[in-house]
């Protein structure tokens, strides 16, 4: 089958679930839409949380770290925006409901490195790992297993953590200090400062080469026009720019309809609901209830739930994105080590994002975005943590 | 070279932001207490003020006249709640017609251009959905007295058994204001509308279906229970616009959504719309009427409990 | 013919690491080598890192999701 017929074959099927879904509930219609976007944008422009930080580290490359600043900024205003309508008077001490504005304390920190670690170990992040599942790349599908197993073990310890740490911890609006416009406004001068960093660290590391986008030629007729754009977005990698700036823009998107962007809480649903099926005690997760961001969802022997329509439609996003470009294979690490890896770093991605409570999509794509303290300490040692990572991997052969 | 201009359109860029952070921070600098969003609600103090003045009308709501008859607010009327609904209505407590409110009224001599000030004896609850139906036909100005018999005699007002005598008047209600009512057809549209915040103010165990008082029970999908008493304090007054801001916002009822409010008839639904839209200020609240009595008994409402 | 290094089957930062190592380990007289990867990302880790070390990147498509890379020594005048 040719890669066309494949794509749309597959484009075919997520526009019968995605009518279906709607006949039996809305929500679970649109989280489906947004969860193929989300992968079809990652897949095609590459967007990897893990490089971004990686290899800045390791080869002073900042294409990854540039888009993700971008999607940060987007997302800061959006966010700023949508939230400076819910919560209007900032000075009260209230806080919006539904943003990632999480208790901050060692828990997060402790997240952050282990998250980091885990990351740049496994190859991917966890949205990385599902849209690289996607593609086809079997590796990720055991950091997956990894990720759900880490987050069993963080859920089994989270009141140890609760007690001590999180229940204690104080959540930090920045714009109770600073206002809408000021927080909004100091969100976007720290990325930029960053940014301006990311071109420091290149510029010392020497030349980076950008890929040149292909050439389809001078476009004579409406047909090559036309012909022209849909290769560029569905066959030409994206380029990270605009890449960074569409996921900020689909995260502001869906915090408007419901919330910020963030699923580790739905895999740790599915880890718990297969502790159930093996009779392992339900652990106790105190607090849950009552925060956002992607804490901890226990098991209600169900299924469904609009959160796997979001998760299930990024892998399924990033599989059709993938059949369209020609960029679906099954690879198999040929290095058992590999395997190895892949499962120790999910691992570890699992218990950081269920102390953080949220992996580098929730507790820093959308954390940052909420204007909340806790994004900003969660990126400081994420960056740590997959500092140490990459000091790791290049030991390993 | 690239790298250098980029960097310094970065600074400058950086710069601006910082200047209009600080510009911004002036903004912020109005801390102190929250205020209500609007003087709909007035205390003892105003209404002490006002005695015998004649552009303000004291009015008790409730459905009690022997409770009135036993002792009152100096110069307040009676008003039964039983006439702002509308006995032809099978659904019962819907709200009155206009020709209903403007009989209601002019049995009391109310002017379109006199003040009216209601209050009860049930935790504003009933003098929320007098408001509400008062509202709803655009009388002018219309304030609760917070608190009612219960705060005027907590704080030393002395009551009356004094009825005070009153010549009928001709009051002509207005023109409904649909915008801040809602209707079973409009409800339905709205339960998949990412906009729209539906407010059950049943108790929990409505709200799940225990206690079912309709056909079927369960609540409106998407719907969030927050009861209406979760505003009133042990004085029967309304908690501070504070305390109000920070329960309704961290259940997710925030000002750029619309909201529903609902009950089983439309008068605790009344009470948690006068919080919202009259003390906080939301932009855009509607009062479902028909709630659950008419929502639970019609077989075509998608239901969830 | 150039030498051929095989990474099918690893993904970041492992195509980049094993070409750049092996890229060290050419002798002199070797003027190029090719890299053969099924891993989309390092098309732009790969030439930068070859370049910095003095290697020009011919990228083709080899079908089924697969690439070969085509590293060569670029001469003192026009390296650097």
């Amino acid at each position: 089958m040719s890669k066309v017929t494949s794509a749309v074959a597959a484009w075919g099927v997520a526009g019968i679930i995605y009518v279906a879904t709607h006949q039996f509930d809305t929500q679970f219609a649109m989280y489906w839409a947004f969860g193929l976007a989300f992968g079809f944008v990652l897949q095609r422009a590459r967007f990897c949380f893990a490089s971004a930080f990686r290899d800045l580290f390791l080869l002073g490359h900042g294409r990854n770290m540039k888009g993700v600043l971008v999607g940060l900024a987007v997302g800061s205003l959006g966010f700023g925006l949508v939230m400076s309508r819910q919560v209007p008077m900032t000075f009260l001490g209230i806080l919006p409901p539904s943003a990632n504005v999480l208790p901050l304390g060692i828990h997060t920190a402790l997240g952050g490195v282990l998250f980091g670690v885990g990351m740049v170990l496994a190859g991917g992040c966890v949205s990385g790992s599902i849209y690289r599942m996607g593609e086809g790349y079997v590796a990720s599908w055991v950091a997956f297993a990894g990720l759900m197993g880490g987050l069993l073990a963080s859920a089994y310890t989270w009141n140890w953590w609760w007690d001590r740490f999180i229940s204690t911890a104080p959540r930090y609006w920045l714009p109770s200090w600073l206002g809408h416009p000021g927080a909004i406004a100091a969100t976007l001068a720290a990325l930029a400062a960053v940014y301006v960093g990311v071109l420091v660290m290149e510029h010392r590391a020497g030349m980076v080469l950008p890929r040149t986008p292909p050439s389809h030629g001078p476009s004579d007729s409406v047909g090559a026009e036309l012909r022209s754009v849909v290769r560029t977005v569905f066959v030409d990698g994206w380029a990270i720019i605009p890449a960074g700036a569409v996921l900020g823009g689909l995260n502001v998107l869906l915090f408007t309809a419901q919330e910020p962007w963030g699923f580790t809480g739905e895999v740790s649903r599915w880890s718990l609901a297969a502790a159930s099926l093996v009779n392992l005690p339900a652990p106790m997760l105190s607090g849950v209830a009552d925060l956002p961001g992607c804490v901890f969802v226990p098991s209600d022997g169900s299924i469904l739930n609009h959160m796997l329509f979001l998760v299930v439609g990024m892998w399924f996003g990033s599989f059709a994105g993938a059949l369209g470009a020609g960029e679906f294979k099954v690879r198999l690490p040929r290095r058992r080590a590999r395997y190895t890896q892949s499962l120790g770093g999910g691992v570890l991605m699992g218990y950081g994002s269920g102390l953080a409570m949220g992996c580098t999509i929730g507790a820093f794509f959308s954390g940052i975005p909420s204007l909340a303290l806790n994004g900003w300490v969660f990126a400081v040692f994420l960056g740590g943590g997959a500092w140490i990572g990459t000091q790791l991997i290049q030991r390993i052969p | 070279m690239t790298t250098d201009r980029l960097m310094r359109r970065s600074v400058v860029l950086a710069v601006a932001l910082m200047a209009s952070a600080c510009s911004g921070s002036g903004e912020v600098a109005q801390s102190g207490p929250l205020t209500y969003a609007s003087d709909a609600l007035v205390d003892t103090e105003w209404l002490k003020a006002r005695m015998g003045d004649p552009s303000v009308r004291i009015v008790e709501v409730g459905g009690s006249p022997a409770d009135y008859g036993e002792g009152h607010l100096p110069g307040a009327t009676f008003l039964s709640m039983g006439r702002l609904s509308n006995p032809d209505e099978p659904i019962q407590n819907q709200i009155a017609t206009g020709d209903q409110v403007s009989s209601a009224l002019s049995s009391l001599g109310i002017e379109r251009g006199q003040t009216v000030v209601l209050h009860d004896r049930q935790n504003n609850l009933q003098a929320a959905r007098a408001y509400w139906v008062l509202k709803y036909y655009q009388h002018p100005d219309v304030r609760v007295y917070n608190g009612g018999v219960r705060k005027w005699t907590a704080d030393g007002g002395a009551l009356t058994t004094d009825a005070p005598e009153v010549a009928a008047s001709t009051y002509p209600a207005g023109p409904a204001d649909e915008a801040i009512r809602t209707t079973w057809s409009y409800v339905v549209e709205h339960t998949d509308d990412p906009a729209t915040l539906m407010c059950d103010v049943r108790s929990p165990d409505e709200h799940l279906g225990r206690d079912v008082r309709a056909a079927r029970g369960g609540h409106i999908p998407g719907s969030i229970n927050l009861e209406w008493t979760v505003a009133v304090q042990a004085d029967g007054t309304f908690k501070s616009a504070q305390d109000l801001s920070a329960l309704y916002t961290s259940a997710g009822f925030t000002p750029d959504k619309q909201i529903i409010t609902y009950c089983q008839s439309g008068v605790r639904g009344a009470h948690t719309w006068f919080v919202l839209s009259e003390l906080l200020g939301y932009p855009n609240v509607r009062n479902y009427d028909g709630s659950w009595t008419e929502y639970g008994n019609n077989p075509e409402s998608p239901i969830a409990s | 013919m150039a030498d051929t290094l095989d990474v099918r089957g690893e993904i970041c930062p492992y195509p980049m690491m094993r070409t750049v190592t092996a890229l060290k380990k050419l002798s002199k007289e070797d003027r190029s080598l090719e890299v053969v990867t099924d891993h989309a990302p390092a098309l732009d880790t790969i030439p930068t890192q070859a370049a910095r070390l003095g290697f020009r990147t011919d990228i083709e498509e080899a079908g089924g999701s697969e690439w070969r890379l085509v590293l060569t020594r670029i001469d003192g005048e026009e390296g650097a």
